[in-house]
C-alpha cells in the first residue's frame, strides 16, 4: 500500500513556483491611489494581502478533496450548478489521489513555512513582502508581484506545460476566494470536520472519499429534482 | 272455532274450516274409511243365557262331565267354595263370548273341556258360540245364529229347517278369536278404539273387542283403571265416551288418532331429512374444501416443459458450482486488491514524476533568473556581483564558491527514472485490471452457471412432482363429480297438505261437538254415580266429577277432593259398578247407545271389608238388575248364607252337592 501522505515533500523551487502562481492571480493590481511612498514597491502590480488568506488559497490548491467538498458546500446553499460540476470534475478525476500535498494542521489552521519559497521569490525580485501594522505588534503581511514577477509568470504559463495543472487550479481558487478575507477563508475550512478535528501538528487527512459519496447523493438529489419539474 | 251451524253437515262444516272442497273432505274420509254417518242409538245390549261346559276332570270328582248353567236377566250369583270352578265360570264365558280366555284361566281346567257351548243374545240376536277342544286347545269353532234362544239349545250345527245358520266356523283359537271380535264390533255397533301409539308399527295401537269386554267384566278391586282392564293411552277415557255414545265419539277417536299418527310420521320424516340435509352438507363442505386444497396444490407445481434431468446429476453440479464461485469470487478479490494497490502505485509514481518534472522546471528557472536583492536585507545585488556569478562562480548574495551546476544531467536522470517507474507501475496497473476483467468473468460465469443449474434442479425437482400432479388431477376430477351430486337440497320448511287440514278441522269440529253435548250429559253421570254409590253404602260420598278422560275426582264430605285410583279397593269396586250402572242409566234416559249392560263380577264381598257393606252392595246389585231393563249381573260369591239371605229374588248357581264342584 502507498501511503500517499508519505508522498515526497515538494522541493523549494515547486513551491516558490506555486506561490507566485497564487500571488499573482489572487493579487489585486496596486493602483496610483493604493501606491506608497515605499521606494522598494515602486514597481509593485499588484498585491495580495495577509499571510492567512495566502495559507488558505495554498491549501485549497494542494488539497483537491478539500476543495470539491468546499464546492459542494457551496451548492447545498447556493444551489448554483457550476459547483457541482466543478466538484463532479475534480472528483471524477485522480486529483484527490495525485495532485494532493497534504499540509500540517496548525493553531490557526492550515499552515506550511513558505520562507524559503519567498526567499526565492525576493531573491529573484519576483516578490516583495511588506509588514503592516506597528512595530512589535506585526498585524499581517502583504505580498506584492513585481513588474519582474508579473514577467516570469508570463514566461511560466507560456514555457512550463509541466505547470498547467497549477496554473489552472491557482486560477480557479483565486476566482472563488476573490472578495473573501483570510479569516473567512480560514471559517469555510474549519467547516469540515476532518480539517477541525485533526491533532495540532498532524498532516490533515484525506476527504476524498466522503467527497465523492457527498458528490453522489447531490448529484442524484439534483437529477430528482430536475425530473420533479 | 264455529261449528255451530246445524243446517250444515258434517263434511261440509270441515271444508269450510279446513278451506277446502266438500269433495276433498269426502275424498279424504274414504281414504281412510271414516264413516261421514255417526251412529244412533242402535241397540248394543249383550246378555248370557246358557252356558254348557262337557269333557273329563281328571281331579276328584274324576270322570266326564257335562253341565248346563242357565242365566237370568237381573242377578245370578255362582256361589260355591273356593276352587270350586265358580270364577271359572265367568272365565268360560269370557272366552265364548271375548274370543279369547283371559290368563286367569286355569290351564288344569282348560285341559278338561271338550266342548264349550253358549247361548246369548247380542243386540237382539240370538247367538251360539261352539267351541270343540282338545287339551286345552281349540280345534274347532262355530258360531251359530238362530230366531230365538231356545232354538239353540242342544244344538251344536247349522240347523237350516229351524232357521239356524253357521255364521262362523273356523279351526283354531287365533281365527275364532278374530271372527268373535269381528262380529261383536259389528253387532254391537263399536268402533274399534284406537290411539296413537308409537309401539305400533302402524304408529296406531288399535284395540278391539276384547278391551271393549274390559267394561264388562269387571277387573279386581285393587285394578287402577276406572273402566276396562288396559291402563294405558286414555283407553279409559275413550271407552267412556263411546259407552255414553257422544256425538261422533268414535269417529273422534279415530281421525284424532289418525291425525296424531300422520303428524308423528311427518315429525319422523322431518328428522330424517334435517339428518340427511346435515350430512349432505356436511359431505359438501369437505368435498369443497378438498377441492380447494388439490387446486391450490396442483397451482403449486407449475407446469413443467423443461426436459427431466437427474435431480442428484443437478444438485451434484449445484454443490461443485457453489464451491467454483467461491474460489472464483476469491480470486476477483484478490485481483481487486492487487489493482487497487497497483493503481496507488501508479498514481504515487505519477504523482512523483510531476513532483520531478515540475522541481526542474523550477529549479533550472529559477537559476536562470538574475538575483537582483538580499531576501534576508533586501539590499541591492550589484551588476559587478552578478557578472562575478556568471564569470567566477562567486554567489551574487555572498560571494562564496557556488558549483558549477552540473545537476542537469542528473535530474533528467531521475526524471527518466522516475517515468520508468510510472511506465512500469502503469503496466501493472493494465495488467491488474485485465486480471480484474478476467477474474471478474470468470465469477460471473461461474455465478450464471450456478444459476442456471439451481433453476434446472428445481425444474428436476418439479418434474419429480409429476405423479403427484397427476394424482391431484383424479382427485380433482372426483372432487368436482362428488360436488355435483352432493349439492346440499334446499330445505324446503314443511308444509300441511289438505288432508291435514281436514283432519285439523275434522278434530276441532268433533271435539267442540262432543264438549257441547257431553256437559249435560256428564252432570246426569255424575249425579248417577252419586246415587248409585250411595246405594252401595257410600254414604260419606257427596259428589264426583268424571270427565271425558275417565278420570274420577271424589269428594266425600268433610273431607278433600281425592282421585279415583286412592279410594280403597272396595270403594273403587263400588264406583266402576256405580259407573257403568250410571252409564245405563243416563243412556236409557237420554236414548243413547251404551254400555252392553252385561256386568261380570268375581267375589265382590273379598273386597270388602264389613258385613253390612257386602250385604248392601248384594242387595242393591239385586235391586238395580231388576229395576234397569238391560243390565245383567252375574256374579261369584263364597259366602253362601250372604247370598240366600240377601239375593231372596236372584238366580242363585250351587253346586248340586253341598262342597262338590259347580260344574
Amino acid at each position: 500500500m502507498v501511503d500517499a501522505e508519505v508522498a515526497p515533500p515538494t522541493s523549494r523551487e515547486q513551491d516558490a513556483v506555486r506561490v507566485l502562481l497564487i500571488i499573482a492571480a489572487a493579487g489585486t493590481p496596486v493602483t496610483p491611489a493604493t501606491a506608497t511612498s515605499d521606494a522598494g514597491l515602486a514597481d509593485a502590480v499588484s498585491v495580495l494581502e495577509t499571510q492567512v488568506k495566502l495559507q488558505k488559497i495554498d491549501f485549497w490548491v494542494r488539497n483537491p478533496d478539500f476543495l470539491a467538498l468546499t464546492l459542494l458546500k457551496d451548492f447545498e446553499t447556493s444551489r448554483e450548478p457550476y459547483l457541482l460540476e466543478l466538484a463532479d470534475q475534480i472528483l471524477a478525476s485522480e486529483e484527490p489521489e495525485v495532485r494532493r500535498y497534504p499540509m500540517l494542521r496548525h493553531l490557526f489552521g492550515a499552515y506550511e513555512p513558505l520562507d524559503h519559497a519567498l526567499g526565492v521569490l525576493r531573491l529573484a525580485g519576483l516578490v516583495v513582502r511588506r509588514k503592516r501594522g506597528n512595530p512589535g505588534h506585526i498585524q499581517q503581511h502583504d505580498y506584492y508581484l513585481t513588474s519582474r514577477g508579473r514577467a516570469a509568470v508570463d514566461k511560466i504559463l507560456l514555457e512550463a506545460p509541466a505547470f498547467t495543472y497549477f496554473v489552472e487550479r491557482v486560477n480557479l481558487v483565486a476566482a472563488l476566494t476573490e472578495g473573501y478575507g483570510g479569516t473567512q477563508l480560514k471559517a469555510r475550512q474549519y467547516l469540515h470536520e476532518e480539517y477541525r478535528d485533526t491533532a495540532i501538528g498532524d498532516r490533515i487527512g484525506s476527504v476524498a472519499a466522503r467527497a465523492r459519496s457527498r458528490l453522489t447523493e447531490l448529484k442524484a438529489e439534483a437529477a430528482g429534482m430536475g425530473s420533479s419539474r | 272455532m264455529t261449528s255451530g251451524d246445524a243446517s250444515q253437515d258434517l263434511p261440509d262444516r270441515i271444508a269450510a274450516a279446513a278451506g277446502v272442497a266438500r269433495k276433498r273432505v269426502l275424498e279424504v274420509f274414504q281414504e281412510f274409511g271414516f264413516p261421514l254417518a255417526t251412529s244412533a242409538a242402535l241397540p248394543r245390549r249383550l246378555s248370557v243365557h246358557r252356558l254348557r261346559i262337557s269333557g273329563e276332570r281328571t281331579v276328584e270328582p274324576q270322570g266326564p262331565f257335562d253341565t248346563t248353567l242357565t242365566f237370568n236377566d237381573g242377578l245370578t250369583a255362582l256361589v260355591a267354595h273356593n276352587l270350586k270352578g265358580k270364577t271359572s265360570v265367568l272365565e268360560l264365558i269370557t272366552w265364548c263370548l271375548r274370543g279369547t280366555h283371559r290368563d286367569d284361566l286355569q290351564g288344569v281346567v282348560k285341559s278338561w273341556i271338550s266342548e264349550l257351548d253358549c247361548d246369548a243374545l247380542v243386540a237382539g240376536r240370538a247367538l251360539g258360540f261352539r267351541l270343540t277342544m282338545d287339551h286345552g286347545e281349540i280345534y274347532g269353532a262355530r258360531i251359530l245364529s238362530a230366531p230365538a234362544l231356545d232354538a239353540l239349545k242342544g244344538v251344536r250345527a247349522a240347523k237350516p229347517a229351524e232357521g239356524v245358520t253357521e255364521v262362523v266356523a273356523v279351526h283354531d283359537a287365533a281365527a275364532y278369536g278374530d271372527a268373535v271380535a269381528g262380529l261383536m264390533l259389528d253387532l254391537l255397533n263399536l268402533g274399534r278404539l284406537e290411539n296413537a301409539s308409537a309401539q305400533a308399527a302402524s304408529g296406531k295401537a288399535t284395540h278391539g273387542w276384547p278391551t271393549y269386554f274390559g267394561a264388562l267384566y269387571l277387573p279386581a278391586g285393587g285394578d287402577r283403571a276406572l273402566l276396562g282392564d288396559v291402563v294405558m293411552g286414555g283407553l279409559a277415557g275413550r271407552l267412556l265416551q263411546v259407552f255414553l255414545d257422544l256425538p261422533s265419539a268414535a269417529l273422534l277417536t279415530r281421525v284424532k288418532a289418525t291425525r296424531d299418527a300422520r303428524a308423528a310420521s311427518t315429525k319422523m320424516q322431518s328428522a330424517d331429512s334435517a339428518r340427511l340435509w346435515a350430512q349432505q352438507a356436511h359431505l359438501f363442505e369437505q368435498a369443497t374444501r378438498q377441492l380447494e386444497e388439490a387446486q391450490t396444490r396442483l397451482r403449486q407445481l407449475t407446469d413443467d416443459r423443461e426436459p427431466v434431468e437427474s435431480v442428484t446429476a443437478l444438485a451434484g453440479a449445484v454443490t461443485r458450482l457453489g464451491s467454483d464461485l467461491l474460489t472464483v469470487e476469491q480470486n476477483l478479490r484478490s485481483a481487486s486488491e492487487l489493482h487497487v494497490t497497483v493503481r496507488q502505485q501508479r498514481q504515487a509514481d505519477e504523482k512523483t514524476v510531476n513532483d520531478v518534472r515540475e522541481s526542474a522546471f523550477a529549479r533550472a528557472f529559477f537559476h536562470s533568473l538574475d538575483l537582483v536583492a538580499c531576501p534576508r536585507c533586501e539590499s541591492p545585488v550589484t551588476k559587478a556581483r552578478q557578472t562575478a556569478e556568471r564569470e567566477t562562480h562567486a554567489c551574487a548574495v555572498c560571494t562564496s564558491s557556488v558549483a558549477v551546476d552540473e545537476s542537469g544531467s542528473d535530474r533528467e536522470q531521475v526524471e527518466r527514472e522516475a517515468q520508468a517507474r510510472l511506465a512500469a507501475s502503469q503496466r501493472a496497473e493494465r495488467e491488474a485490471h485485465v486480471q480484474l476483467g478476467i477474474a471478474a468473468r470468470q465469477a460471473d460465469a461461474v455465478r450464471a452457471a450456478l444459476t442456471d443449474a439451481e433453476q434446472r434442479l428445481r425444474l428436476a425437482e418439479q418434474a419429480a412432482e409429476a405423479g403427484e400432479r397427476a394424482e391431484l388431477t383424479g382427485t380433482i376430477a372426483r372432487l368436482e363429480g362428488v360436488l355435483s351430486v352432493v349439492q346440499p337440497p334446499p330445505r324446503v320448511p314443511t308444509s300441511l297438505d289438505d288432508v291435514d287440514r281436514v283432519l285439523d278441522a275434522a278434530v276441532s269440529l268433533l271435539e267442540a261437538d262432543g264438549t257441547r253435548a257431553s256437559e249435560s250429559l256428564f252432570a246426569a253421570l255424575n249425579k248417577a254415580i252419586v246415587e248409585t254409590a250411595h246405594r252401595f253404602g257410600m254414604r260419606d260420598l257427596y259428589e264426583v266429577k268424571i270427565d271425558r278422560a275417565a278420570r274420577l275426582q271424589v269428594f266425600k264430605v268433610g273431607g278433600p277432593r281425592e282421585w279415583f285410583g286412592k279410594q280403597a279397593s272396595g270403594e273403587r269396586l263400588r264406583l266402576r259398578i256405580a259407573v257403568v250402572v250410571a252409564l245405563i242409566r243416563v243412556g236409557t234416559e237420554y236414548g243413547l247407545a251404551t254400555h252392553p249392560g252385561l256386568l261380570l263380577i268375581d267375589s265382590p264381598k273379598a273386597e270388602e271389608v264389613q258385613e253390612t257393606d257386602a250385604t248392601a252392595l248384594f242387595a242393591e246389585l239385586e235391586q238395580l238388575a231388576s229395576e234397569i231393563p238391560g243390565l245383567q249381573v252375574v256374579l261369584t260369591t263364597i259366602d253362601e248364607a250372604l247370598a240366600e239371605k240377601v239375593l231372596t229374588s236372584s238366580n242363585i248357581i250351587a253346586p248340586g252337592a253341598p262342597g262338590g264342584p259347580l260344574w
